[in-house]
């Protein structure tokens, strides 16, 4: 079974194509994941998913390159949502639930205006690994390279962001910088997971592998590299299963990710009972 | 005039028509414990975002003659955040270090001194969440001091902390005072600690009601400020007397 799987994946490049995005695509929100967690902002990829939906339609409307038009889309909710939230002082829960559901009525309104045939929007929502192509595969590598350079570069930034920002302002760390930077990058990580996960999926890629990280890591970079290797191991696994009992991958890597989550914890709790 | 660490002047702040304070001018000098005290909504922690740099839109003059080092009121403690008691306490450290340019190892040695002088150096690869109230109390009190501050502000740094665990705190802060020749301004609701602990109580309930050596305050002075609140004024003043033996 394994054995047809590798000759498959040498074989269709549809099916190389699609692993490689799944493990970058694992990687990307796995990495940001620890930050959104622990700054409680899991409500974020949420929006920023249903953002891209409006920028996706608009993008369909248009006739453009609506992954272009859905990351441009992402981008301008993660600055209005940080703009909205400093300004005037609202929470960032309110505003994403006010953008949030903007978004999808304005890609619902472009829709309708589409005449004819319209792309797989299904797929969309809930990921497709047909549509990744090798285009996609880069540019996700791309992403990849420059999030963990901003991670790299930026880790007691991140850590201290994350841990308290009021005094890290007070100590003079950019915050502004990593906020913004954080928010866009996690918007990116979104548009970029669309075909894989799905819009209403993506949530659970950004949430998942960090909730069950911080329940063993030790330190911030511990829980970073722990996330990134359950969100690797589930995403390769369920393409694996996806393909084996001819299921949609993205559903499947979300239920390999709740997986982890349960061994981890019955693991550590076991542990505890027996020393 | 040469040890004046801190200098406020007419320092005034209002929401709408809301004054929250008016006309509060003191200053303080190296080696001076300042207590402040005051009922609830006094402004005593507006006061202090106003010296640390965190308020806007106020009138009058602040000048600080050095560096500040400040513990906050109520730091969340964030029980299951993976970050080590070293981190934290690195914290303090960033502002002489900055953006891209990493801590070295005579950085990771102060921490470690930090640690030693606060009395927590055993559990600085612990997780900061794990530790007690008064020993996270501690470790804020050794980020505050990591930037070798010329004064040292405390808002309210004994909730969560039980008696005994406040006694030592002080007399942790007296020993600084004198050994990093620093000064302290510490906003507290704990009035019996502040008479014992801070050579000069500040009554504060809007404008300025006293700033006088703590033995020489009258429990006139303490009922000016606190008259709004009667109930808490009487336990003050019984707890006053009883310490003051008057």
């Amino acid at each position: 079974m394994i054995q047809d799987f590798i000759s498959d994946i040498i074989s269709y490049s549809f099916l190389r194509n699609a692993i490689l995005a799944a493990v970058l695509v694992s990687a990307l929100t796995g990495i940001f994941s620890s930050v959104v967690v622990l700054r409680k902002i899991e409500f974020i990829g949420d929006g920023a998913a249903h953002a891209t939906f409006g920028g996706i339609a608009f993008g369909l409307l248009l006739g453009t390159n609506y992954l272009l038009m859905a990351a441009v889309t992402a981008v301008i909710f993660a600055v209005a949502v940080s703009y909205f939230t400093r300004k005037n002082k609202l929470s960032e829960s309110s505003v994403i639930g006010m953008l949030l559901p903007l978004s999808m009525s304005l890609g619902v309104i472009a829709l309708s205006f589409i005449r004819g045939y319209t792309p797989d929007v299904m797929g969309l929502f809930f990921g497709n690994i047909l549509m990744v192509t090798s285009e996609d595969v880069w540019m996700l590598l791309i992403a990849n390279v420059i999030a963990w350079v901003f991670f790299a570069v930026f880790y007691r930034e991140l850590l201290y962001y994350s841990y308290d920002e009021g005094m890290a302002k007070h100590y003079g760390v950019p915050i502004g910088f990593i906020h913004y930077g954080v928010l866009i990058g996690i918007s990116l990580s979104v548009v970029g997971s669309v075909k894989i996960a799905g819009i209403i999926l993506v949530t659970a890629f950004l949430v998942i592998p960090a909730v069950t990280s911080k329940t063993i890591a030790g330190s911030f970079r511990g829980m970073i590299l722990i996330s990134l290797a359950m969100a690797v191991v589930a995403s390769v696994m369920g393409i694996f299963v996806s393909y084996v009992l001819d299921m949609p991958p993205g559903p499947v890597i979300v239920v390999m990710l709740f997986m982890e989550f349960l061994i981890t914890v019955s693991l550590k709790a076991l542990i505890r009972v027996r020393f | 005039m040469e040890n004046k660490i801190l200098s406020v002047e007419n320092l005034s702040y209002r929401i709408g028509s809301h004054w929250i304070l008016r006309d509060v001018s003191f200053s303080i000098s190296r080696k001076e414990f300042v207590g402040i005290i005051g009922p609830n909504g006094a402004g005593k922690t507006t006061l202090i975002k106003a010296i640390v740099g965190d308020l806007e839109g106020y009138s009058g003059k602040i000048v600080v003659s050095g560096k500040i080092g400040y513990l906050s009121q109520n730091p969340d403690r964030k029980r299951d955040f993976p970050i080590k008691v070293r981190e934290v306490a690195a914290m303090g450290l960033y502002g002489d270090r900055g953006i891209l340019r990493p801590f070295r190892k005579s950085d990771w040695i102060r921490v470690d001194d930090l640690l030693r002088t606060v009395g927590i150096l055993d559990l600085r690869d612990r997780k900061a969440g794990t530790l007690s109230g008064g020993e996270y109390q501690r470790l804020m009190l050794a980020r505050a001091l990591a930037s070798d501050p010329d004064l040292l502000i405390l808002d309210e740094p004994e909730a969560g902390v039980d008696e005994m665990g406040k006694a030592s705190f002080y007399r942790l802060l007296e020993s600084l005072k004198n050994e990093k020749s620093i000064a302290i301004l510490m906003v507290s609701h704990d009035i019996g600690m502040v008479f014992d602990a801070c050579d000069t109580v500040m009554c504060i309930n809007k404008t300025l009601h006293c700033y006088n050596d703590a033995d020489n305050i009258t429990p006139e002075e303490l009922q000016s400020a606190f008259s709004s609140d009667l109930d808490f004024f009487i336990r003050s003043r019984d707890h006053f007397e009883r310490e003051h033996h008057l």
